[in-house]
């Protein structure tokens, strides 16, 4: 088990980020000598080892590198400096189906595929009956592969591209290939060519299944490796650097720079602007809400926040008619960024009394430890008339995303206790 | 040696060539109602246009004009098909290229190859027409193997080089089927070399094809064995022609990915 399956020593890659690439010989010509281009450092020095059998995980953020080194182990692409190393034969699940001609049938198909990856043609007849099992396309296999579904597809490029008996395999990003049932059946697949000693490489963003599956990891940011160790270790740095860097920027763009934080007491003809176009937003604007902002505890406007801490969400509204005529009803929800409604509230369904507004004020919802797990959630805000008359509604206000230390699974924490045979723990 | 494990691996890789080619001989027709049949119908046609035109042209009378022309029109397209098809060769296997180790090399080889057999089986179509014009063969046709064998050392390294080259410059398509098609007026394929006088025939033998050209002609149309002492020139240029694509092509194919 110690024997080096891959060996990568100070490899740095740079690409020229051309501001108009040269495409022609007169192009090239008339700007040679000139900086038309800057260097991009993809990778600067990096070195690590894996060992024969070890699974090994590559995380980062975007833009970290992940892809330029999977390149590189897949030798699409050479390093500027440095070298690699490996032993044996790679197969990647990176760009699946590669190669495959529209008008040649499954069967034509998986012999050109295999034979890319440098399988005979007595090695490829062996292994078609066990591929073409795999697939599950039993009654389509000598059909052109242009009729497949997308799905189809994908399973047939998926099992040919495991069927090469590779010692080392590169997996980008987790597998979403066909159904449930069929992804499952590859993790599986995964999992057994893991126990028979094959080297895998993983890149991925989903922290938990690297970490179940791999046994080391690095950790790339900018290019640079500035980690590496246990998978869970690395996870762990992972998070913190993640947090540390995260400000929300990326998450709730837009609307968030269009929404200008108004002092309270500004004169009510000059109101604020209009929510950015694209934001989901009703009523008749008899009072109007503004300058959203997401605090913890003590008060940091944040966007980021750990599971189990308290969140409090501020905005101004303003009344554009007499306070006196109007009966509102203040409401909030939370959802996934994918729409998943997780919960949502108002002032009449939990029976407050009636409220009396000002001219313009503020309104705070304190939400006491939050139990979101990690994820990206969405916030909804609303004033309504108790007789439903919609003043101001606004969906998707703003995003943040809840991050944890903990494995636990789902939306939320639901608050437990184990208790076996009588004994709590 | 570099060049031995690079001969490995280009082995290695053997079932991926032939499955290139099959797959380009199977699907280049494919979708037309003809089909297969086209492989012999494009020379064909082009027969038939040439051999009405040009005999008006020249002002020789050559006898068998149509067979004259023809014996060497096949071998013509290939070449051509190989250097000039080459150019887009690596741009249009770009999912290939960007995604996927393999040896890159094996991509001229095998378009190479397909479309040497594409020239046989267009050849086949040779043999009964000559015997159709009344052209007696005899086993001197044999030596067409030797002289199509050094041709495609030219193809070879023509194919190398400009697919190549042609991902860093892609003006070289361009200028190339221009160049291509000048070579082609300068390769005595529609007119005999007898129309010119001693003088020009230093310049027609500084063109490899000249003289491959002549060889397939006295093979195929004469009966005769061709001279081998003229075939040394285009030997030796095919053998340089594919040194140079081949160290042109190893050493340019390690950006292709991040230049297409």
């Amino acid at each position: 088990m110690s024997e080096i399956a891959i060996r990568v020593r100070n490899v740095s890659k740079s690409f020229r980020v051309y501001y108009d690439k040269p495409a022609t010989l007169k192009d090239y010509i008339i700007r040679f000598g000139r900086g038309d281009y800057k260097e991009f450092k993809a990778l600067s020095d990096v070195s690590f080892e894996i060992k024969k059998g070890e699974t090994l995980g590559i995380v980062g953020k975007n833009g970290s590198g992940k892809s330029t080194l999977l390149k590189i182990l897949n030798k699409t692409l050479y390093p500027d400096k440095g070298f690699i190393e490996i032993y044996g034969k790679v197969a990647s699940l990176i760009e699946l189906g590669a190669g495959f001609h529209p008008d040649m049938t499954g069967r034509e198909n998986i012999y050109n595929n295999a034979s890319i990856f440098g399988l005979t043609k007595q090695q490829i007849e062996r292994r078609i009956p066990s591929i073409v099992e795999f697939s599950e396309l039993h009654d389509f296999i000598d059909n052109p592969v242009r009729t497949y579904s997308s799905g189809m597809y994908a399973r047939l490029a998926f099992s040919v591209a495991i069927h090469v008996d590779a010692d080392v395999l590169l997996v980008d990003e987790i597998l979403s290939v066909g159904d449930m049932n069929f992804q499952a059946k590859c993790n599986n697949h995964i999992l057994e060519l893991q126990k028979a000693g094959v080297t895998i490489i993983i890149v991925t963003h989903d922290m938990g299944s690297m970490e179940r599956i791999c046994d080391r990891a690095i950790l790339l940011e900018h290019g640079r490796l500035v980690g590496q160790g246990g998978a869970r270790d690395v996870r762990l740095t992972y998070m913190e650097h993640m947090a540390s860097e995260f400000d929300g920027s990326d998450i709730c763009t837009a609307f968030e720079i269009e929404q200008p934080d108004v002092i309270p007491n500004e004169p009510l003809t000059d109101l604020p602007a209009e929510p950015a176009p694209g934001l989901k937003h009703w009523g008749n604007q008899y009072i109007v809400l503004r300058g959203v902002k997401m605090l913890d505890a003590k008060g940091n406007d944040k966007r980021v926040f750990i599971t189990g801490e308290d969140i409090i969400i501020k905005y101004n509204y303003f009344c554009t008619v007499d306070p006196e005529l109007l009966a509102p009803n203040f409401g909030f929800g939370i959802s996934k960024t994918d729409g998943t409604h997780i919960y949502g509230t108002n002032t009449m369904i939990e029976n407050l009394p009636p409220l009396k507004l000002k001219k313009t004020g503020t309104m705070e919802i304190r939400m006491k430890k939050v139990a979101l797990l990690p994820g990206d959630y969405s916030l909804q805000i609303a004033v309504v008339g108790m007789d439903n008359t919609q003043y101001d509604f606004i969906n998707d206000i703003a995003r943040f995303r809840m991050m944890s230390s903990s494995d636990d699974v789902g939306i939320t924490r639901v608050d437990h206790t184990f208790i076996l045979d009588g004994k709590r723990f | 040696m570099n060049i031995i494990l690079d001969i490995k691996e280009i082995f290695k890789y053997r079932a991926m060539i032939k499955s290139i080619v099959n797959k380009d001989l199977r699907t280049r027709y494919r979708g037309s109602f003809l089909g297969f049949l086209w492989t012999f119908l494009n020379p064909l046609m082009q027969l038939v246009i040439y051999s009405l035109i040009f005999p008006y042209l020249l002002r020789f009378q050559i006898e068998n004009y149509a067979m004259f022309m023809f014996v060497c029109l096949v071998p013509w397209i290939y070449f051509n098909t190989a250097a000039v098809g080459s150019c887009s060769l690596i741009i249009n296997n770009s999912n290939l290229v960007t995604k996927i180790y393999f040896p890159r090399i094996i991509l001229p080889i095998s378009f190479t190859m397909s479309a040497f057999i594409n020239m046989l089986l267009s050849y086949l179509i040779v043999i009964p027409m000559l015997l159709l014009f009344g052209i007696s063969i005899t086993w001197n046709i044999l030596w067409l193997i030797p002289v199509f064998l050094i041709e495609t050392l030219i193809c070879l390294g023509f194919s190398m080089f400009f697919s190549a080259v042609n991902v860093y410059f892609r003006d070289v398509e361009h200028v190339l089927g221009i160049l291509i098609m000048g070579l082609y007026f300068f390769t005595p394929i529609l007119y005999s070399l007898d129309i010119f006088g001693q003088n020009m025939l230093p310049y027609f033998e500084m063109n490899p094809l000249t003289n491959i050209m002549l060889a397939i002609r006295d093979a195929a149309l004469y009966g005769k064995a061709p001279d081998i002492i003229s075939l040394r020139y285009p030997l030796i240029f095919g053998i340089a022609a594919l040194a140079v694509g081949y160290v042109t092509f190893q050493r340019l194919q390690r950006k292709f990915a991040e230049v297409i």
